[in-house]
Parts: structure tokens; C-alpha cells; sequence
């Protein structure tokens, strides 16, 4: 799965620490997603989208030969 | 000051854990009827406990005076990546742990150890008896 996190992060001016601080994860949590890495689960990947106010979809990006990462 | 339920664990853990500490130095130095070894165990383990404790107190202040702190320790211990990672390493060890004493379960049998083997064998299905108890239990929940 990719994801445009860091892109969007980076256009809010927000450092990882700021994200990660806003949305209740670590900031190696989200150096992980942002490097794809680690999948987070729906409930992680909607609040993400729902701070960058954005359509999950548009955020996480679904790819058909997806394996399991995590 | 609002201390969070967070730091009050701590705080609380880390005082259960000077007075346990602290009991345990005083019964070492002024008990009496007890052996130099009981008093010298008593001694090292209050140590031990009085380090934790200073470290939990230490700890719980920083929270309290830093709420930053508070909150980024709070998602560190709800973040669901490191709870997976917590999870997975459990689950390794587990498993590892597992064959280990299988193996050495076999290995003793074959060298005569017949007794050593039968626990080892016992503690194996103890634990598989466990793990299914626990699966049901979570299955059903989920």
C-alpha cells in the first residue's frame, strides 16, 4: 500500500513529531507509514486522513499485489 | 496542578515500590532470628526495588511538570504499532520457547533423563492448554 502522508504532511508545514503528537502515535510510527513500512490499521488510516482532511482513499493508496506488511 | 491518571500509576507504583524497598532495608539491617544470607538477599533485592521506584518517581515528575511529556508518553503506550510489535515479539518468543523445550524434552529422553523430559513435556502441554484457553477466550470476544 502507498500512501501520500508525507506529502500532505509537508504541505501543512507539520514535522512528524507535530502529526504524530496530533493523532496519538509515536513519531517513529509515523516514519514507519510514511516509508510504508508499517500498514496502520482503518481506525489509524482515518484519522490520518481526517487531520489532512482528505478522503482516505486519496491518502492511502490500495495496490493489487499488496501482501500482508505488517 | 492536574496530575494525569497516566503519571498518578506512576507515582503510585513508584511509591509501593520505595515502601517495599524500604521495609525490606530496615527488616535486613534490625531483623532479628533471620540468617546473613535471608539479610543479604533482603538487602540486594531492596535495591533493586528502591532503584525502580526512584526511577518511576523521577519518571512520574518529569510528567507531571512536562504535560508534553504526559501526552506523547500516553501514545506511546496506546500507539498500535509498538502494541503489534509487543505482540509479534510475544508471539516469536512463544513459539521459540516452544520448540526449545520440545527439543530439549527429546534430547533428554534420549540421554536418560527421563525425569527432567517428563516435566519438560508437562510444562509443554500446560502451556499449549494455555494458548488454547486464551485463543478461545479471544475468538469469542472478537
Amino acid at each position: 500500500m502507498k500512501n501520500k502522508v508525507e506529502e500532505f504532511r509537508k504541505e501543512l508545514g507539520e514535522t512528524q513529531e507535530d502529526l504524530g503528537f496530533k493523532i496519538g502515535v509515536s513519531r517513529q510510527t509515523i516514519i514507519s507509514i510514511e516509508k510504508g513500512k508499517y500498514n496502520p490499521s482503518i481506525l489509524l488510516a482515518f484519522k490520518i486522513s481526517k487531520h489532512f482532511d482528505k478522503k482516505i482513499e486519496n491518502v492511502f493508496i490500495y495496490e493489487e499485489d499488496d501482501k500482508d506488511e505488517n | 496542578m492536574k496530575i494525569s491518571k497516566f503519571a498518578k500509576t506512576r507515582l503510585i507504583g513508584s511509591i509501593f515500590c520505595l515502601v517495599i524497598g524500604l521495609i525490606s532495608i530496615l527488616i535486613s539491617f534490625f531483623g532479628k532470628d533471620i540468617t546473613n544470607e535471608l539479610k543479604n538477599y533482603l538487602f540486594g533485592f531492596a535495591f533493586g526495588v528502591i532503584f525502580v521506584g526512584v526511577y518511576f518517581l523521577i519518571y512520574s515528575i518529569i510528567l507531571v511538570i512536562n504535560p508534553k511529556k504526559n501526552i506523547e508518553a500516553e501514545n506511546l503506550q496506546k500507539d498500535e504499532r509498538i502494541l503489534s510489535i509487543f505482540d509479534k515479539s510475544l508471539s516469536i518468543s512463544f513459539r521459540i520457547t516452544l520448540v526449545s523445550e520440545a527439543l530439549a524434552s527429546i534430547v533428554c529422553a534420549f540421554l536418560g533423563y527421563m525425569f527432567i523430559s517428563k516435566i519438560l513435556g508437562i510444562l509443554i502441554s500446560f502451556e499449549l492448554i494455555i494458548y488454547l484457553v486464551t485463543y478461545i477466550i479471544i475468538s469469542k470476544r472478537n
